[in-house]
């Protein structure tokens, strides 16, 4: 078998180009899945967990910032305190009372729904109600 | 004309209430902590290789004040700090003395000597207010008091229960309004 055969002179195929991209993106989710698998399930999941924790969590040094993306040095202790806890296995709610035993329910970007907390939760559903009662109103008045 | 109006004063309802958020101290928050016992823990402190726990503060009325010599605005509330400590016992918790990365990659029990010595230059050049300095070099205790701003003041009563927690820097106001009145009132009961 040689290898340095004339290139073959054939005519430009928007078939065949269509196929080889497909193989080429069949191979590369191939190899993304195969990297997917190897890593330890249990650190990956943790990974995974720790994200999604961190993104409701607001760093209170910097108040906007959530504390995945916070750099403030008090925030990386706190993600390390998460994964910490993670890797022990505690749940997402263990957390979040963690957080809110020593910081206060302001940590948390959802704050839980209490007495104190009804208006906030309640207040666009309220008002959404009551601006179509307005508009319902207002067009029966318009009908002649 | 009258239905007109109404738009325009709800506007204005609204934009009082904004003003008012805005307005308000947004780094404030309410502690869960406060009126509930003091956690539990043990740090070294600057005098010895002891440890210190709050345990021995109980049967006293006492302030925790959260400090670093890194903490610019410690030094502003310094004086007021100065003033309390001739009132009542000032426990000096210092919140991770070592900031620099290097200091930081240090074995632990290179790192304390390093802190305290650091943490006694600034003692001794603006004078100690506290009975007691404590370190709390990784901040772990931090999270267990829930100090998120450097510095912080704790009144704590008899029992070791929390009874104020005032986040940032005190000022001549507070001290004079809210916490010696406290400190006087514990102190009675």
């Amino acid at each position: 078998m040689t290898f340095n055969k004339e290139p073959i002179d054939r005519p430009f195929n928007w078939l065949r180009l269509g196929k080889m991209a497909l193989l080429g993106l069949g191979l590369g989710f191939l190899l993304n899945f195969g990297q997917t698998l190897s890593a330890p399930l249990d650190a990956q999941n943790i990974t995974l967990q720790l994200e999604e924790i961190l993104q409701d969590i607001r760093c209170l040094v910097c108040q906007n910032e959530s504390l995945a993306s916070s750099q403030a040095a008090l925030a990386q202790d706190l993600r390390n305190e998460i994964k910490n806890q993670l890797v022990k296995g505690a749940s997402v709610e263990q957390i979040h009372q963690f957080l809110q035993q020593r910081y206060g329910d302001f940590i948390l970007y959802k704050p839980p729904y209490k007495p104190i907390t009804w208006a906030l939760w309640l207040a666009p559903l309220t008002l959404l109600i009551v601006g179509l009662l307005v508009l319902l109103v207002y067009i029966k008045k318009f009908k002649p | 004309m009258k239905k007109f109006y109404i738009p325009i004063v709800l506007f204005g309802i609204l934009v009082a209430i904004l003003y008012y958020g805005m307005r308000k101290e947004a780094s404030f928050l309410p502690s869960p902590l406060v009126g509930k016992e003091i956690p539990v823990f043990s740090l070294p402190r600057l005098e010895d290789h002891e440890k210190w726990t709050p345990k021995v503060m109980l049967g006293q009325v006492w302030i925790l004040n959260v400090w670093a010599s890194w903490c610019t605005p410690c030094r502003q509330e310094h004086p007021m700090v100065l003033q309390l400590s001739k009132q009542v016992p000032v426990l000096g918790f210092n919140y991770k003395e070592l900031q620099s990365p290097a200091n930081l990659k240090l074995p632990l029990e290179d790192q304390l000597p390093l802190a305290k010595s650091s943490a006694q230059l600034w003692l001794t050049r603006y004078q100690n207010p506290y009975f007691e300095t404590v370190f709390d070099l990784k901040g772990s205790v931090g999270i267990e008091l829930g100090i998120y701003g450097v510095p912080e003041t704790y009144v704590l009563d008899k029992s070791n229960i929390i009874r104020y927690k005032q986040v940032g820097e005190l000022t001549p106001e507070i001290l004079e309004k809210t916490i010696l009145p406290l400190v006087a009132k514990l102190k009675q009961s």
